[in-house]
């Protein structure tokens, strides 16, 4: 068992090496796409104000449909070049955020999970009244032995997504509860939002998948975070959710989380 | 400083040629009109600032200001840094480190060997053409030192 450990750490501590290597391998090319495409609209301004000074009397056909090129299929071409190379951007960041996360070292400490929650619902409870909902944590919540920053992290990103997919026709209801489980302790955050379709229960934890009507902002990141933290927690994260009824996460964590070993940084 | 002002000369350790290109235009922008010289691997660059019998005399009177990425094909910036501010007639060169890694521990072994300013390549392009163009704003400032 312990040797088992040992080899999923290290294949964790692979990927997260290659996550980081590919990222920043992969940032290099980016930055000559998204330059090279700066110096091209540049020097598409300095055509198009010439086609503008051009008097009248010198221009033919073929001047005219230069004019064209340079005034509407070029800026449309980069445009499109942008929007993609940012777009790239913006995942290839996401992967270089998730593996950074999986590299720091994590410091166990007294976390009374209580106060993490009244924290985290004051930061949402804004939205939550705006809609009309209610937020309930239901009492006791324990105390833990683990990383406070992971923790905040875990149960932040599951709350915005409860907030983000509620269901626009009934006023949004949030419910927070822990069960014992002897050496683990398990939480269950409940909500009455949209819901998940069946298939998608594993999907949703893959990075860069999304479920649903893809009406909200979002890259498909929080989820695939939110279970890379729960794993280096030494817990497990699974959910129960029907369509149009709501999603519950349940999430397990051992009550104390045992101090490792620094991980080496490349 | 001699009397009579020689001219500084850039040296440009960078192997995507990109980069380069983009890192000349936006240090050209900045309005410094120094001679460039390109080097894509380290291996050329050494020699052409510590010579082929790698004494260093082939940059003796030399202005130069070293532009190094640590990212190269053939070995890493920092041999290059050390061994540039280890011979007697390139360690006055300023040195530029200008890379994508942003780990500390690189930072502090940079400046630890000697170099002289080191600097993050920002991803986002607008960041990177602004970092660019102001250090060639301090490139046009700068007292570069004659080698010995």
């Amino acid at each position: 068992m312990q040797e088992r450990t040992t080899d999923l750490a290290r294949a964790n501590e692979e990927i997260q090496r290659f996550a980081y290597i590919v990222s920043h391998d992969l940032r290099a090319p980016l930055v000559n796409i998204l330059g090279f495409t700066s110096e091209l609209e540049t020097a598409i301004a300095t055509v198009d104000r010439y086609f503008d000074e051009l008097p009248a009397e010198t221009t033919n056909a073929a001047a005219e449909e230069a004019k064209l090129t340079v005034k509407e299929d070029m800026p449309e071409a980069i445009g499109f070049i942008r929007a993609s190379s940012t777009r790239m951007d913006g995942l290839i960041n996401a992967i270089l955020k998730l593996s950074r996360e999986g590299r720091r070292t994590l410091k166990p400490e007294r976390v009374d999970f209580g106060e993490i929650l009244d924290l985290l619902a004051a930061n949402i409870q804004h939205q939550v009244s705006e809609a009309g909902g209610e937020i309930a944590i239901i009492r006791p919540l324990p105390t833990l032995i683990s990383d406070r920053l992971a923790l905040e992290q875990i149960f932040g990103n599951l709350l915005d997504n409860a907030v983000k997919y509620r269901d626009p026709y009934r006023p949004l209801r949030i419910t927070i509860r822990a069960v014992e489980q002897g050496r683990r302790v398990g939480f269950e955050i409940g909500d009455n939002g949209r819901g998940v379709a069946k298939e998608d229960h594993q999907r949703i934890f893959d990075l860069f998948r999304r479920s649903g009507a893809q009406d909200r902002p979002g890259e498909g990141i929080g989820l695939a975070h939110v279970r890379a933290l729960v794993r280096r927690l030494g817990g497990d994260i699974t959910l129960e959710s029907e369509l149009g009824v709501g999603t519950t996460f349940r999430v397990s964590l051992p009550r104390v989380l045992r101090k490792q070993e620094e991980t080496v940084d490349s | 400083m001699s009397s009579e002002p020689q001219a500084v000369t850039i040296v440009m350790v960078e192997d995507d040629e990109g980069h380069a290109r983009l890192i000349e235009k936006n240090i050209r922008r900045a309005g410094v009109n120094n001679e460039i010289i390109p080097f894509t691997d380290g291996t050329s660059a050494l020699e052409y600032m510590l010579g082929a019998d790698g004494s260093g005399e082939a940059s003796a009177r030399r202005h130069l200001l070293v532009l190094l990425d640590l990212n190269l094909p053939d070995m890493t910036g920092v041999d290059i840094l050390a061994k540039v501010k280890a011979n007697r007639h390139t360690r006055r060169s300023p040195v530029v480190i200008l890379t994508t890694t942003d780990d500390q521990r690189e930072i502090q072994r940079c400046y630890d060997l000697g170099a002289n300013v080191y600097i993050t390549k920002p991803v986002n392009y607008e960041s990177f053409a602004n970092a660019i163009r102001q250090l060639g704003l301090f490139f046009s400032v700068m007292q570069i030192p004659e080698t010995d």
